[in-house]
């Protein structure tokens, strides 16, 4: 049986697709929980999110970020997160950043694992220049309690 | 050319299994627990007149007036607006109605709702005031189960603040009274170590504001007042009216007092124990929260901007 070189490239080329679509949430979208809100300003899609990453045995990777897809920039971009135990309500943790003159907002954060028991994330983005607009994203599920 | 490639297939299958475990073996979201309560999404607000590019109000000796607009994102929802002056809460009126100090309303997803506000200043310095313009989500949530959390409800989105330029003669002060950290003896000042990044102009908050006390706090019958600690930290120096408030309404929790001026120093925390008084608290459903206002607020600087505790429950038992 002879295979042809252009038949090789095509069959390499497929797999290679699908390896891709396979490997992608392993390889680029390293992290166990993830939230995203948009809306729409006057300037471009305001966008909130959330990615958590439990990589680390001892901690949570928390990251959040805001940015408005437009070369505008802003009197200022606020960014907030609290924690809250999942059972109780009691808030556990939370940090809150801002940018001034920027379209983007962003800031990372620890969670200890061993302590921390199953929580929610609740979080804000909002530009805050001569209008307000702002976006809420939550990131639920049993994460903590490990 | 043949034997080249007789396992060229087979190992391209190996691969994709190797693929498919590694995805397999990263840790999922696990979303067994659902909120009952469904998330606000997004939402815009603002004043359309006077000119916000200025934000310069202007008074004369009548009534201030704005027309305030909120568009609605993808979900209905109900708002809180709350305005203060110069750090203290200002009672306003909506369509020349009533004097309130937090308007609710509701909004349908999607819908623009455009009102007037109306307002004689609480207080007034000589010539420069600051505004700020709040609004409250869904201030009228409150769990149906005490262990949930408030989440997004009760939380606030805040307007750049708005100057106030007094042309009427002299200065007014309101009945208020306002303590100052300095006399206030509950408290302890910690200096924590300086996180402000200078350089980028992107930092962590100026300042945060909680309630750190068990949750929920319950405050049995025999007892006429509960301590609650609440922890101020601040990223920078600046001057801020702090108010504490039981379903929404202020409460003289600081030495009889409805606020208290605190100076911050930068990369500083203040741990206060306020006084809560059962007689401040309705049969059930209380909750109470924090708010820190900035003043003297310098508006060729950096924004500063209001800070809120998260909300939390407060039981009469």
């Amino acid at each position: 049986m002879t295979i042809k070189r252009s038949k090789v490239t095509s069959i390499v080329l497929t797999a290679l697709l699908l390896m891709s679509v396979f490997a992608m949430p392993a390889f680029a979208w390293d992290y166990t929980g993830y939230a995203s809100k948009s809306t729409s300003t006057s300037y471009g899609t305001l966008t909130g999110q959330f990615n958590l990453h439990a990589d680390d045995p001892n901690y949570y990777y928390f990251e959040e970020s805001g940015w408005v897809d437009s070369s505008q920039t802003f009197s200022s971009m606020y960014a907030e997160y609290s924690i809250h135990n999942y059972y109780s309500g009691a808030r556990l943790d939370g940090k809150s950043a801002v940018a001034y003159n920027d379209n983007a907002v962003y800031f990372d954060d620890f969670i200890y694992k061993p302590s921390s028991p199953p929580f929610t994330i609740y979080g804000v983005v909002e530009v805050r220049h001569t209008t307000t607009y702002t976006v809420r994203p939550t990131l639920t599920g049993t994460y903590g309690g490990l | 050319m043949k034997n080249r490639f007789k396992y060229l297939v087979p190992i391209i299958i190996v691969m994709l299994f190797i693929c498919a475990f590694l995805n397999n073996k990263k840790e999922k979201p696990s979303d067994n627990i659902v909120l009952t309560q469904e998330i606000f999404a997004s939402f815009t607000h603002g004043i359309l007149d006077p000119d916000p590019e200025i934000r310069n109000l202007v008074y004369d000796g009548k009534n201030v007036t704005v027309q305030y607009n909120i568009l609605n994102g993808e979900q209905d929802a109900s708002f809180g607006l709350l305005i203060f002056t110069n750090g203290v809460l200002q009672p306003f009126c909506i369509n020349d109605g009533s004097d309130t100090t937090m308007y609710r309303f509701n909004v349908l997803k999607n819908q623009s709702v455009t009102f007037p506000i109306s307002f004689d200043p609480v207080q007034l310095n000589e010539k420069e005031n600051t505004v700020y313009f709040l609004l409250m989500l869904d201030p009228d949530f409150y769990p149906e189960d005490k262990t949930q959390p408030f989440g997004h409800n009760h939380s606030i989105s805040q307007l750049l603040p708005w100057k106030l330029v007094n042309n009427s003669a002299g200065s007014r002060t309101s009945k208020i009274n306002i303590a100052s950290i300095e006399n206030f003896q509950q408290k302890q000042i910690e200096k924590s170590p300086p996180e402000f990044d200078q350089k980028d102009q992107k930092s962590d908050s100026p300042l945060e504001l909680n309630i750190n006390s068990e949750c929920p706090i319950e405050l049995n019958n025999n007892a006429k007042k509960i301590s609650v600690p609440l922890n101020i930290s601040s990223k920078i120096n600046g001057k801020y009216r702090v108010s504490v408030f039981i379903n929404h309404e202020p409460i003289n929790a600081f030495d009889g007092c409805d606020y208290i001026d605190i100076d911050c120093d930068k990369d500083t925390n203040y741990k206060l124990t306020v006084n809560i008084d059962s007689s401040d608290l309705k049969d059930s459903n209380n909750f109470a929260y924090a708010i820190a206002v900035p003043v003297d607020y310098n508006f060729d600087g950096l924004d500063i901007q209001v800070a809120k505790s998260a909300s939390v429950i407060l039981i009469n038992q």
